[in-house]
């Protein structure tokens, strides 16, 4: 405590002690919530009996083995990963755009993703180059970069972003991938159709150590690379002009972030359906707490992404157990006020 | 030592500057003055290499062309017109962002604040400041990207857009000050002015601009002319001197109290 108010005392107006210290509570947080996620659940298996039974040594049930083993880590991890992934995508984005209304859901990205997840379920069968579990997850990271690619050609003029063309090409993104989507359904045999519901149904209960094993990649390595961007974006918040004289290959710095939002939102949509909100509420409290430097704030937004949803993911198979609500129902709950308080505190500012 | 040659700058197919030569010296202070719209920031762009352009640049010695971001941001920084900011960042924190992080030292960010009249403001949000406390935020952030005027041998320069455009007189003459300071201790400085009175007193050359085209490029006092300044701003200018041979303008108000 005594090195931190030093450091402070040295430098007034740095935020990045306080923006580690909560990196440590979020870390915290995450631990907690995983272990919550863990322990909670339809089923009767008790996390700490579980425990117990192996502290003195004696074998655990088969039962206790699949419920925690095969059904409650895989789907605690994959709810990290999706966590992660959309918080992530959402200060990437919100950076890329320099605005804090940006969400992936919002601005027709996830839309692009589920588009190709489509078109991968449905068309899917003609097309053996790729192995079968892939093939969903890179249609959809391939929707994911085509709409944000289209989204920033659109929104973006000499550098400048205009949010109200931003937010319009957005609904209009949106609808265009929804009604392809729905023509793709329309076009579709039971069985794909079959597939297509579950999938979309937007949960994370389809998780297992298989989906982890093509998820983890996927999400992993956009969300190792982000930090890299940190220092470009910062620099973009005054500009692509300016980003460029204080020395950031702004082309390069925009080409890796639409690649990095697009593989993490395209995986998390792949695996999980569309889940909104994430990506907005997370980097929004963040900012609030310890500032936007994006060296703190990447790493933070993936921390607080995952606890949360992990979080989410358990209310939504508590609540009204032995039955499931569709997680994106709770973050859309949670997140749908969020939105309309951040534009209303943002009127004044954007100029819609 | 900057020189621009044969630059033709197009938007679309309007032709903005028509081939023109600039040249800036280290250790001066260089100003480029014009009525609005003649093409100043369009040239203070191109030197910094922000637009595509027919021609030649050179910094230094080196071609512009295709050298690295980062390169450039080494020797010099840039102060553009209109400054948008994203995201709440504190007033020490937009002046970190033109450092790297081994640069990154308390002390250049609290020493650059000082200089501008902003010490002691670094906790504060930047946006919450007034347009010339913004203005003079950005003017710090630039100091500290090239804070040693000279490295290697090598001088750094300032490439400022109207950096006194929002400040009153006593911030126009401290950031004066802090402009023939960094020139004195041999680094380049290249400003666009629109205050001739204040361009007279700080610069050591002038390039005159109108319509795309350098009209003039000299010392003060050979281009604050009645002829030169009263053809490029199309009106009246009466261009006086002090004893001590500086030139000043008293702008002539048709029908004002001074008749
Ligand atoms: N991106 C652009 N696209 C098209 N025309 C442009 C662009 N930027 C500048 N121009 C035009 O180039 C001309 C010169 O503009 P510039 O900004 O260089 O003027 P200026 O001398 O800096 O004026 P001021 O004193 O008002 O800042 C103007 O007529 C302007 O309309
Ligand atoms: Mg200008």
């Amino acid at each position: 405590m005594v090195a931190v108010s030093q450091t402070w005392a040295r430098a007034p107006g740095d935020r990045s002690a306080a923006a580690r210290r909560l990196t440590a509570v979020l870390a915290l947080m995450l631990a907690l919530a995983a272990l919550a996620g863990l322990a909670a659940g339809a089923s009767g298996t008790s996390l700490w009996s579980a425990l117990a039974d192996l502290a003195a040594g004696r074998e655990l049930s088969l039962r206790d083995r699949v419920v925690l083993w095969d059904i409650r880590l895989p789907r605690v991890m994959m709810g990290c990963l999706v966590g992660a992934a959309l918080a992530v995508s959402g200060a990437v984005l919100q950076g890329l755009f320099r605005n804090p209304l940006v969400d992936p859901g919002i601005v027709g990205v996830s839309a692009g993703a589920s588009l190709g997840a489509v078109v991968a379920i449905v068309l899917g069968g003609s097309v053996a180059v790729i192995p079968a579990q892939w093939l969903v997850p890179v249609a959809a990271f391939a929707g994911a970069w085509a709409a944000t690619l289209t989204l920033y050609r659109i929104a973006t003029r000499a550098g400048r972003t205009s949010v109200a063309t931003m937010l319009l090409a957005g609904i209009a993104l949106t609808a265009l991938a929804m009604a392809l989507t729905g023509l793709l359904v329309y076009m579709a045999d039971d069985a794909q159709l079959r597939d297509f519901t579950f999938w979309n149904m937007g949960s994370l209960s389809g998780a297992s150590w298989s989906k982890l094993a093509v998820a983890a990649p996927l999400i992993g390595l956009p969300l190792l690379a982000a930090p890299a961007l940190a220092r470009g974006l910062n620099g973009l918040a005054l500009g692509e002009a300016a980003a460029g004289h204080i020395g950031i290959e702004v082309q390069r710095l925009k080409a890796a972030a639409v690649l990095i939002v697009a593989a993490a939102t395209g995986a998390a949509v792949a695996v999980s359906g569309g889940i909104g909100f994430v990506g907005i509420v997370v980097p929004h409290l963040l900012r609030l707490v310890s500032g936007p430097d994006h060296r703190y704030l990447l790493p933070n937004a993936a921390l607080l992404g995952a606890a949360l949803l992990v979080l989410a993911d358990l209310a939504s198979r508590t609540v009204i157990a032995p039955a499931e609500l569709p997680i994106g129902i709770i973050t859309a709950v949670i997140g749908g006020p969020f939105f309309l308080y951040v534009l209303l505190r943002q009127r004044g500012l954007v100029d819609l | 030592m900057l020189i621009a040659r044969d630059i033709v700058v197009k938007h679309r197919r309007r032709t903005i500057l028509h081939g023109l030569l600039f040249r800036a010296e280290a250790g001066q202070v260089t100003a480029i003055i014009g009525p609005s719209g003649a093409g100043k920031s369009t040239l203070l762009g191109t030197l910094s290499g922000d637009q595509p352009f027919e021609g030649r640049i050179t910094l230094n010695g080196r071609d512009i062309r295709g050298a690295r971001p980062a390169e450039m941001a080494r020797q010099r920084a840039v102060l553009p017109q209109a400054m948008p900011m994203a995201f709440p960042f504190t007033v020490a924190e937009v002046v970190r962002l033109g450092l790297h992080e081994a640069m990154a030292l308390p002390h250049v960010v609290a020493q650059a604040l000082g200089r501008v009249g902003l010490a002691g403001r670094e906790a504060a949000l930047f946006q919450e400041l007034s347009g010339g406390e913004q203005q003079r935020v950005h003017l710090a952030r630039v100091l500290a990207q090239v804070w040693a005027p000279v490295t290697g041998g090598a001088p750094r320069w300032l490439l400022l857009d109207e950096p006194v455009s929002s400040l009153d007189i006593g911030h126009q003459l401290q950031v004066m000050a802090i402009v023939r300071a960094f020139a004195g201790q041999g680094g380049g400085v290249v400003m666009v002015m629109h205050d001739l009175n204040l361009t007279a007193m700080s610069a050591d050359s002038v390039a005159l601009m109108q319509a795309g085209r350098i009209v003039a490029q000299d010392r003060p006092g050979a281009v604050f002319t009645d002829a030169l300044l009263g053809a490029a701003y199309g009106c009246a200018v009466a261009v006086n001197r002090t004893p001590r041979d500086c030139a000043y303008v008293l702008p002539q108000v048709a029908g004002g109290p001074g008749g």
